[in-house]
């Protein structure tokens, strides 16, 4: 079943098969050996038939079966009873209070912060906090290291042994596995710093703009824009700013954006700062957004009926919390039958999907010039940190001179923009194919495997976010540290970032994971999953890991 | 202090041959036994969330739970026959 790449081979070979029918769905796809350098990593790589639209658009979002429901209020409900009682005990002074308290209340002043959510925060999050938010001590590769932390009093404090763990990393956004401290990005890295320094100590209009032998900022912008294959791209310093400071300079009063519900925080924050009006449509609805665009055109404003002066779509290339991909061929079409604008934010998916890992573009093989702004950050595939802006060059010169975070914000650190040059173009190159096919590989691989144990995965087959459903907060805490018991580290998340009722655990598959690393975590995800009966699938048959 | 301190994954894979004397294969059964209700206390305290309390919470739930649950079954036990009784000649 695995093809090893053996070096005694001198050219490439290609074998096709055709794609799955519904009645050989286990059947894989085809094989590829390259010829293998002094690289030792052993994989399969497949190609998937691109014209085959409804198989790119394969997404599952079963519903919630109605115990877990039930039982999930139920835990919740328990939890805010002994909430309430130990608030009271608090309070009354019975019991020592342990959280940061406000002294401002005793000396007669307003309190300075109220939080309403800190009852949440008191009672549910403290006492399970030693799963979240974990300090690590090494480089997140595939594997790292994770200080050892032990609490004495259910959370409050922590004392560090001074040991580390190793564990397999499941939760760094590492997806085409660039995060190394050794290797030509890294050796590239160290000669900027050398050469420049560590910060530019100036914003990049005024003389943040490094330029020398080597053309730092100007060469990113530059490589970024062949890439994706637009005219003109910009790149910022943090991929957050990007998003909430940049939508204020192509958005403004009188205009309309059409956001996805699930859109990430830093557009919500960006089309707040706007000005402009914005509206939910459901996600990945269709139907909903042509009925909302519909309406928008033929009402305009709410109160004074004037037409709007543009309309915006905001959506996500890969949704990071529920795994699902945007359906790009649709909304385009959308796009130029209503005459809006489409803004696509390909954080999750620049670099990770796609065949020349190009992103969602890539992936559904449409015209990049199509979507009219391209966004992505470089935090996750490249290993860096920032975030661009591509498109059209009308659009980014127009950026370039209104924007917030090119005229204040301070211009990127050299090693950091070196990481990122040479992690594109190592993506040119044969090597950086074979990662981005590994991705592709362990992706499917590790999707089908969750999916044929009979858990309950969200999102599209192809995305490397791969959201499993736990739903009571006690089963996701005991999850989270049998895992990391078993050597593997995990993301578990709950209530604030989730619905209630929806926690789960988010897997992050990285192109750096070999096949033997995805099977120690599945065989440790079946143990766990049987012990704690987290099969909830009524769609596909629950088995064990050994009957696959 | 974490919670779970009990080995769980340590097993001792007993060969159920034939040639095994009997007492051997009681002890394994008694062994899947408690290990059944320990599963069963872990649902338990997963389902209705005990899993993240104090111990102190989780044995004044339990003693609140067993209260509510015994008093319910006592009052079954000693007046349904007699309500049951007097429905049927009430409605006969």
């Amino acid at each position: 079943m695995l093809a090893s790449s053996s070096s005694k081979l001198s050219h490439a070979t290609l074998v096709h098969r055709y794609p799955p029918s519904k009645l050989h769905s286990e059947e894989e796809m085809s094989d590829t050996v390259f010829s293998s350098d002094e690289n030792e990593m052993n994989y399969k790589c497949e190609n998937v038939a691109r014209k085959d639209d409804e198989n790119l658009q394969c997404e599952e979002f079963e519903e919630t079966p109605l115990y877990a429901a039930i039982l999930t209020y139920l835990s919740y409900a328990i939890l805010c009873l002994f909430g309430w009682l130990r608030d009271f005990l608090r309070n009354s002074n019975i019991e020592k209070k342990r959280g940061a308290v406000d002294p401002n209340a005793t000396l007669g002043f307003v309190p300075l912060y109220q939080s309403y959510e800190s009852f949440y925060t008191r009672n549910m999050y403290t006492r399970v906090r030693d799963i979240f938010n974990r300090p690590i001590a090494s480089v997140p590769g595939a594997q790292f290291e994770l200080t050892e932390r032990v609490s004495d009093d259910y959370n409050w404090t922590y004392r560090y042994t001074g040991k580390t763990i190793n564990a397999i990393n499941l939760g760094s956004y590492n997806y085409l596995g660039f995060a190394e401290k050794s290797g030509p990005c890294a050796t590239d890295a160290i000669n900027a710093l050398k050469t420049y320094g560590v910060s530019s100590c100036n914003t990049r209009i005024e003389l943040g703009m490094f330029q020398r032998t080597q053309r730092y900022h100007v060469e990113l912008e530059q490589l970024l824009a062949n890439f994706l294959h637009v005219e003109s791209s910009i790149a910022f310093g943090m991929g957050f700013a990007t998003n909430a400071l940049n939508i204020p300079a192509v958005a403004s009063k009188g205009d309309l954006i059409l956001s996805d519900e699930m859109n990430h925080i830093s557009l919500i924050l960006g089309m707040r700062l706007s000005g402009a009006s914005y509206r939910t449509f459901a996600h990945n609805d269709m139907k909903d957004l042509e009925a909302k665009l519909r309406a928008a055109i033929v009402h305009g404003h709410p109160r004074t009926q004037r037409p709007w002066k543009k309309i915006i779509i905001v959506v996500e290339g890969v949704y990071s919390m529920e795994g699902s991909i945007c359906r790009l061929p649709e909304l385009i079409a959308l796009k130029k039958k209503y005459k809006a604008y489409l803004y696509m934010d390909e954080a999750h998916s620049v670099g990770a999907m796609g065949k020349n890992g190009r992103g969602i573009v890539d992936y559904f093989g449409v015209d990049a010039n199509d979507v009219d702004i391209l966004m992505g950050t470089f935090t996750k595939s490249f290993g860096s940190a920032g975030g661009y802006i591509a498109g059209k060059k009308s659009l980014i010169d127009h950026i370039r001179v209104n924007s917030h975070s090119n005229t204040y914000a301070s211009s990127m650190s050299a090693p950091v923009v070196q990481q990122i040059i040479s992690s594109l173009r190592l993506l040119k190159r044969p090597e950086g194919q074979k990662r981005i096919c590994q991705l592709a590989d362990n992706t499917r691989y590790f999707r089908q495997k969750l999916v044929d144990m009979g858990f309950i995965v969200y999102g599209n087959k192809n995305s490397p976010v791969v959201p499993m459903l736990i739903y009571m907060p006690a089963r996701v805490t005991r999850f989270n540290r049998e895992m990391l018991r078993r050597g593997i580290a995990v993301v578990t998340v709950g209530f604030p970032a989730t619905k209630l009722l929806d926690a789960r655990v988010r897997f992050c598959i990285s192109a750096a994971h070999t096949r033997q690393m995805l099977d120690t975590a599945l065989t440790a995800i079946d143990e766990i999953g049987t012990d704690i009966s987290l099969r909830y699938s009524t769609r596909h048959k629950s088995r064990r890991l050994r009957e696959l | 202090m974490t919670l779970n301190d009990h080995p769980t994954f340590l097993r001792h894979k007993l060969s159920y041959t034939y040639k095994n004397c009997h007492w051997k294969t009681m002890l394994s059964y008694i062994r899947r036994f408690f290990k059944f209700i320990h599963w069963l206390y872990l649902q338990y305290l997963l389902n209705t969330a005990l899993y993240m309390l104090e111990p102190w919470e989780r044995l004044l739930f339990s003693t609140l739970l067993f209260a509510i649950l015994s008093t319910a079954l006592y009052s079954a036990l000693v007046f349904l026959p007699h309500h049951v009784r007097s429905m049927i000649q009430f409605y006969s």
